[in-house]
């Protein structure tokens, strides 16, 4: 089917992919029609522009090692910025955790060359047919470029993985001069790498986008808000440099954008070990130590890493189990029913509960979290103890959104772009297209 | 590196032999310590003499069992590959060892009677063996194993990789290309995933 496209239509042979992290769907329509984004609005209408959804939980870290291996978290591994091994101590998953192939690596299998800037959740960088920059969480850039006789390069230009998002909370001025600044480095390097290297698979991420909605989010929404004006800039500015990106190359590429999850508005922040505390669910050894490493695993059966991720503290599954296999069901149904009922004055927190097993399939089912929480828009799920309300009000104004995430394709092969529906499935198309 | 026991349970035939024996090879290369405890072996020294009632099937198991323990407290990775189709004893060992991987490895019935490796269950079939697990002798599965393997879909290698990469990830076998961070550089993560309220 593919190769019979690829005969009669003379199929454009490489790939362009523009991920943008954390755009609603919604935002970037409203945006078009307000008529804030020329470049895309005219783009946009040449191909399908439509909303895809993200896996759970809805967190860059996932969302993109889903859609960089075009499966689903049970088989490669990633269900958060943090995991926990089986003896209680808290990790940071990287690329090498990462257990499936990513896209790029089973292009060069048939000698395709691809450049990778600033995808998160790939770092450290390793090999690859042409050129990785690693994005979020990459902690030293030396360690982030592949090939390394680069770095002099993105060095003598001030390149950066990451804004400096502790500015969010202290300088907001300041916070988004970096912002702008780390945006238009990506696109200089973009523009170089475009040209120097004889890719088939190019793919840029920005992030500061993510980073705006988190610290700003509520600027877009209300339009008398200081920093209304500078957001939209922002967007302006992300037109206008895919424009010229654009401009320079040659047409024989499909052009492809999308985002990793939606944004939504903030309201509460919603700590949820502290009600599995305060249900009896988790103990802490002292009442002065309410921290993760405070937890006494004797005497807790359940506890949770950041968003909604609940573990039972299974017998096998860790060491100081505390739950066997026969109570499981039980457990389960007791904490679905704990967070189904809660609310704020009223309102539902909880939107959905899933087990595992609904969610996930493949070898790394067993060492993912039992339960998966996702929350109604505007109660952002915390697993930190920095708080000991279950709610809180924040500095942050936006939070992630598992639907409303967007994807975009240029039209020529609709029969291709109409099965996308979520994340995963971009991975998976850009396979087919190659065809490996 | 702390011992621990990884048992296989399953039908006859199911493969628990098989990939003992390819995560025994894998663990041994990678410098572990490594012991295999096949229940076709041991019933001809450990446990001679006992037969295939549900009192000398636990019997068997509990000496099985019993080794295992021994060994995972001295740093080894104790692997049993048993039948063992009563739950209750395996769970049994399970509290005793704490140090437990249970790995489940499915396969149907029908398809056992296909493959019979051994040319067991035609004999079961027709009646020449008695208390035959699966034809005539009960299996109990797992209710929640910390692995499946289902050898009816998967071929062997995919079955290994998943119990390797499952012990890995639940921190029984240190990953091979697992990226250590520094202290400091773990220090950094921290304060951006901070910055960005993930801790
Ligand atoms: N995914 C798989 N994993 C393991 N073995 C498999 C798989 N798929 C097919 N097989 C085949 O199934 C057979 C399993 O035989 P094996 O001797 O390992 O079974 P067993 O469970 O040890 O049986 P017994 O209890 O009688 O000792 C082998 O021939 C093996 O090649
Ligand atoms: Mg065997």
């Amino acid at each position: 089917m593919i190769s019979f496209l690829n005969k009669f239509l003379k199929r454009k042979k490489k790939i362009i992919l523009i991920g943008i992290d954390g755009v609603p769907f919604t935002l970037l329509k409203d945006l078009i029609e307000r008529g804030k984004l020329p470049f895309l609005g005219k783009k946009f209408k040449e191909g399908i522009f439509k909303e895809i959804y993200s896996p759970l939980p809805e967190i860059s870290s996932v969302s993109w090692s889903t859609f960089m291996t075009g499966k689903n978290p049970g088989e490669h591994g990633i269900f958060g910025f943090t995991d926990v091994s089986n003896g209680y101590n808290l990790f940071f998953p990287n690329f090498a955790s990462l257990r499936a192939e990513p896209i790029w690596e089973h292009l060069q299998e048939k000698d395709k060359k691809s450049v990778i800037i600033n995808l998160p959740s790939t770092y450290p960088a390793r090999r690859i047919n042409g050129v990785l920059i690693s994005g979020f969480v990459a902690v030293d850039l030396n360690r982030a470029v592949f090939p390394q006789n680069l770095l002099p390069y993105l060095n003598s230009i001030g390149y950066k993985v990451d804004v400096d998002n502790s500015l969010g909370k202290k300088n907001i001025e300041e916070f988004l001069k970096d912002l702008f600044d780390v945006l238009e480095k990506r696109f200089i390097v973009a523009k170089k790498l475009v040209k120097d290297i004889n890719w088939d698979f190019f793919m840029l991420t920005i992030t500061g986008s993510d980073r705006l909605h988190h610290f700003l989010f509520k600027n877009f929404l209300d339009e008398n808000s200081p920093y209304h004006e500078e957001f939209i800039r922002y967007y302006k500015k992300i037109d206008d440099y895919i424009s010229d990106f654009l401009m320079g190359i040659k047409n024989d590429y499909l052009l492809l954008m999308m985002s990793d999850h939606g944004f939504t508005e903030v309201r509460k922040e919603v700590f949820v070990n502290n009600i599995l505390f305060e249900n009896g669910f988790l103990k802490f050894k002292s009442h002065e130590n309410r921290s993760f490493e405070g937890i006494d695993f004797s005497k807790t059966t359940a506890f949770a890493l950041d968003p909604g991720r609940i573990y039972l503290n299974l017998r096998g599954r860790f060491e100081r189990g505390k739950v066997d296999g026969r109570e499981r069901e039980k457990i389960v149904s007791d904490i679905k029913e704990l967070f189904y009922k809660l609310n704020f004055e009223g309102e539902k927190i909880i939107k959905n509960i899933f087990e595992k097993e609904e969610i996930y399939e493949g070898s790394f089912l067993s060492v993912a979290p039992d339960i998966i929480l996702q929350s109604e828009d505007g109660f952002d799920l915390k697993a930190s103890f920095r708080e000991i309300e279950i709610f809180a009000d924040t500095h942050f104004q936006g939070m992630h959104t598992r639907e409303n995430a967007f994807f975009y394709g240029d039209s020529e092969f609709e029969d291709l772009l109409i099965n996308v529906k979520e994340v995963k499935d971009v991975g998976n198309l850009i396979l087919d297209y190659f065809e490996v | 590196m702390e011992g621990f026991t990884l048992w296989f349970t399953g039908m006859s035939g199911a493969g628990k032999s098989t990939l003992a024996r390819m995560v025994e090879k894998e663990l041994l290369e990678r410098g572990l310590k490594v012991e295999v405890l096949d229940g076709d072996i041991v019933r001809t020294n450990l446990s001679k003499g006992l037969g295939f009632s549900k009192e000398d099937r636990d019997e068997n198991i509990r000496r099985i069992g019993f080794v295992c323990q021994l060994l995972s407290r001295n740093g080894v990775v104790a692997i049993a590959a048993a039948i063992s189709p009563y739950r209750e004893i395996r769970d049994e060992n399970r509290r005793k060892i704490g140090r437990f991987v249970e790995v489940y490895v499915k396969c149907s019935v029908d398809k056992l009677i296909e493959r019979d490796v051994k040319g067991l269950y035609k004999k079961a079939l027709s009646g020449e063996i008695k208390n035959f697990t699966g034809i005539s002798d009960p299996y109990e599965e797992p209710l929640n194993p910390e692995i499946v393997v289902d050898t009816e879909k998967e071929t062997p290698e995919e079955s290994f990789k998943k119990i390797i990469t499952t012990l890995e990830k639940m921190g029984y076998i240190p990953p091979l290309e697992m990226d250590d961070y520094s202290e400091e550089e773990e220090e950094k993560i921290k304060n951006k995933l901070e910055s960005l309220g993930y801790l």
